[in-house]
């Protein structure tokens, strides 16, 4: 187990800088998932912790000590692909015991080792196959049992359930998951989906850009998101954006009106100009149909999707915004009709349109505590 | 009602006939000069000429002996020209496969300082054929100096002509060859080479333990075409040996002629040279054929 930090880590690609000076301290234990849209810099952050890629600037230190001159197999780190990257040509016992037969290990400490990480993996039967004998998730495990098997101080993962479908991610979500109470180990995971991020971590790094958009525990970043990105991509489907005047500021009290003309006040963190047009967010399972919230709404319904645990309605709002409502399955909406919905001031999200800041940072702050503790 | 699935349309019968026809024909053209060879190598001179126009010449038929092929033994060192050409052709294929494969693999799998100048320097050396550059490589081995091993002492030699190694070594760096390595080795993905480096795999074990097994085909293509390339080699074995005794087959093929005069001792002479050519191409035709398409290079 091992502590991972990222002093201002800076990437270049010739004249193209990628990674903007990330800073991050990973705990020991710690399962952290790298999360964001393609291209952020996820994978590449990932590749400098393992040494894949060089370091332009900056340090990555592992257990105490910069690694950024230290060669991948030195840095005590193992590392899962998406490809799996099985050598075909070995069998599974093969693919697992490579890095120590490499290493010269002892044959009694190899075959100690791979039994162990293929007992864990319920791998036994499989240990006599190639990779092209297996299915999709038993070649997973192989890559997963491949890192065991190196006993490192942290684990990496690359967005290792891409190329699974649905209901085998989801199996291998929880596996991973268990695995990491099994062993403990420090885990930096890498995904873009989001869903992913939310179930597994302990905390989540959102990344847009090569900058760290937010850190922190996966109800702390869906409850108090620090800006518009982090906002809409956390949260699934993602959260309803519409537009509050400001009529009026009384201190850090705003009046705000909606497009629909339906008016709230809310407490911000600071004052902002009347007129100012701010962004609100409220999330689709926030939305609330027959119930009487704080504020209410009227939506006009364009499709819906009856999931059956689950109805998905998308709708119109002042003519003009798309609003999305998650709703029990048990609620029958109408197409092409009107519906009344609601929401609670406690579950709006508010920001500014010019920074994309949150103006809710500090008000929410303890509300999220109460809840990280309830956890 | 007609019965309209039993019916073929004739037009597709004319074409599928002139197809087989066409087929036919190319293959007799492409089969013939070797049918012809080996048939004739059975027979004495006289049947030779007589079954010339006739469907006799490609069948084993009248006087047929294995009289021409001891008298090949007898009137050359056609033995010892074999051992020479399988040991030339063995080493050249052998270092060839090494040297190439690495030489793509750096190109393809390392980064270094020059490396797309060097990768661009071996595709323009392709257009380049070996008689353009063969005199000034003849002047350069001419004054060589090697270090040789006769009567168990240690000698210096001022040139390497007359010997196995200057139709070897020469012989060894091929720019189609690595091309071929570069081409495959370029389809391979990245990740097997960081999970080896993960593992602690130097860039020699993630070659020879990883790449190398997995790059089985186009090893046997740069294999076959070096073999047929050396076996076949006549303009440089001429230019730099006049010894008999590491000379090869081709070269051998040329002094044959002038000491008979006897067709069938050619046949048979030129039979005994191919045959091993064939042999290694029917084994290896599969897989030569799946990398030649997988690399998507034609010829």
């Amino acid at each position: 187990m091992a502590d991972l930090k990222l002093n201002k880590v800076i990437k270049r690609f010739g004249e193209v800088q990628t990674i903007h000076g990330v800073d991050l301290d990973i705990k020991h234990g710690e399962f952290v998932v790298f999360v964001g849209p393609s291209g952020c810099g996820k994978s590449t952050l990932l590749r400098m912790i393992a040494g894949l890629e060089t370091i332009s600037d900056g340090e990555v230190i592992i257990d105490g000590l910069t690694v950024n001159d230290v060669s991948p197999s030195d840095r005590g780190i193992a590392m899962v692909f998406q490809s799996y990257a099985l050598y075909p040509h070995m069998t599974v016992k093969e693919n697992m015991s490579f890095g120590l037969r490499l290493a010269k290990r002892p044959k009694e400490e190899i075959e100690q080792r791979v039994g162990e990480a293929a007992r864990i993996l319920k791998l036994e039967p499989l240990l006599d196959r190639l990779p092209k004998q297996l299915s999709g998730g038993q070649r997973q495990r192989v890559a997963i049992g491949r890192t065991i098997v190196r006993n490192p101080k942290v684990f990496l993962f690359d967005e290792p359930l891409s190329n699974l479908d649905a209901e085998l991610r989801v199996q291998m979500r929880v596996e991973i998951s268990k695995l990491h109470e099994q062993l403990g180990n420090t885990m930096v995971y890498v995904t873009h989906d989001q869903v992913e991020a939310m179930t597994m971590a302990d905390k989540i790094v959102v990344l847009r850009d090569g900058r760290v958009e937010q850190v922190g525990a996966p109800l702390e970043l869906y409850h108090n998101p620090v800006n518009q990105f982090v906002a809409g991509f956390i949260g699934s489907p993602r959260m309803n954006f519409l537009n509050a005047q400001v009529l009026q500021m009384d201190g850090t009290k705003a009046q705000l009106q909606l497009s629909g003309g339906e008016q709230f006040s809310m407490t911000l963190d600071r004052p902002v100009k009347v007129g100012d047009v701010l962004l609100m967010g409220i999330r689709p399972e926030h939305l609330l149909i027959g119930e009487v919230g704080d504020v209410n709404i009227s939506l006009n319904v364009d499709v819906v999707e009856a999931l059956g645990g689950t109805t998905f309605a998308y709708t119109q709002y002042a003519g003009e915004d798309q609003v999305v409502v998650v709703a029990d399955g048990s609620h029958i909406i109408p197409r092409g009709k009107t519906i009344e919905v609601s929401f609670k001031l406690d579950h709006v999200h508010l920001f500014d349109t010019s920074t994309a800041g949150s103006l809710l940072q500090q008000q929410k702050a303890p509300i999220v505590a109460k809840i990280l503790s309830a956890a | 009602m007609k019965n309209t699935s039993a019916m073929v349309d004739p037009t597709l019968i004319y074409k599928r006939l002139l197809t087989y026809a066409a087929l036919l024909l190319l293959a007799y053209i492409f089969l013939f000069p070797l049918i012809f060879m080996i048939m004739s190598s059975f027979k004495p001179e006289q049947q030779i000429f007589t079954d010339l126009f006739s469907l006799r010449a490609l069948l084993p038929v009248g006087d047929i002996s294995l009289k021409n092929y001891i008298s090949v033994f007898e009137k050359s060192a056609i033995e010892t020209m074999f051992v020479n050409s399988m040991f030339i052709t063995g080493a050249t294929v052998l270092l060839g496969l090494l040297v190439n494969s690495l030489a793509a693999f750096s190109l393809s799998r390392l980064r270094w300082k020059g490396q797309k100048f060097v990768l661009a320097s071996i595709i323009a050396l392709l257009i380049i054929p070996f008689e353009a550059i063969s005199v000034p490589l003849l002047m350069l081995v001419a004054h060589l100096p090697w270090i040789g091993w006769e009567n168990g002492q240690i000698i210096l030699e001022n040139s390497w002509l007359n010997s196995l190694h200057v139709q070897i070594l020469p012989m060894v760096a091929n720019t189609f060859s690595i091309f071929l390595f570069y081409q495959f080795f370029r389809d391979i993905p990245k990740d097997f080479d960081e999970a080896a480096a993960i593992d602690g795999a130097t860039p020699w074990q993630i070659y020879w333990k990883v790449i190398v097994p997995m790059s089985g085909p186009v090893f046997a293509t740069v294999a076959i075409l070096q073999f047929l390339n050396m076996w076949n080699q006549y303009l440089w074995p001429i230019m730099v040996v006049q010894g008999e005794s590491v000379r090869p087959l081709q070269p051998g093929i040329q002094q044959f002629f002038g000491t008979t005069t006897e067709w069938g001792e050619i046949m048979a002479y030129a039979s005994m040279v191919t045959i091993p050519v064939l042999v290694v191409f029917l084994l290896f035709q599969k897989k030569f054929v799946r990398s030649m398409a997988s690399a998507g290079v034609k010829g």
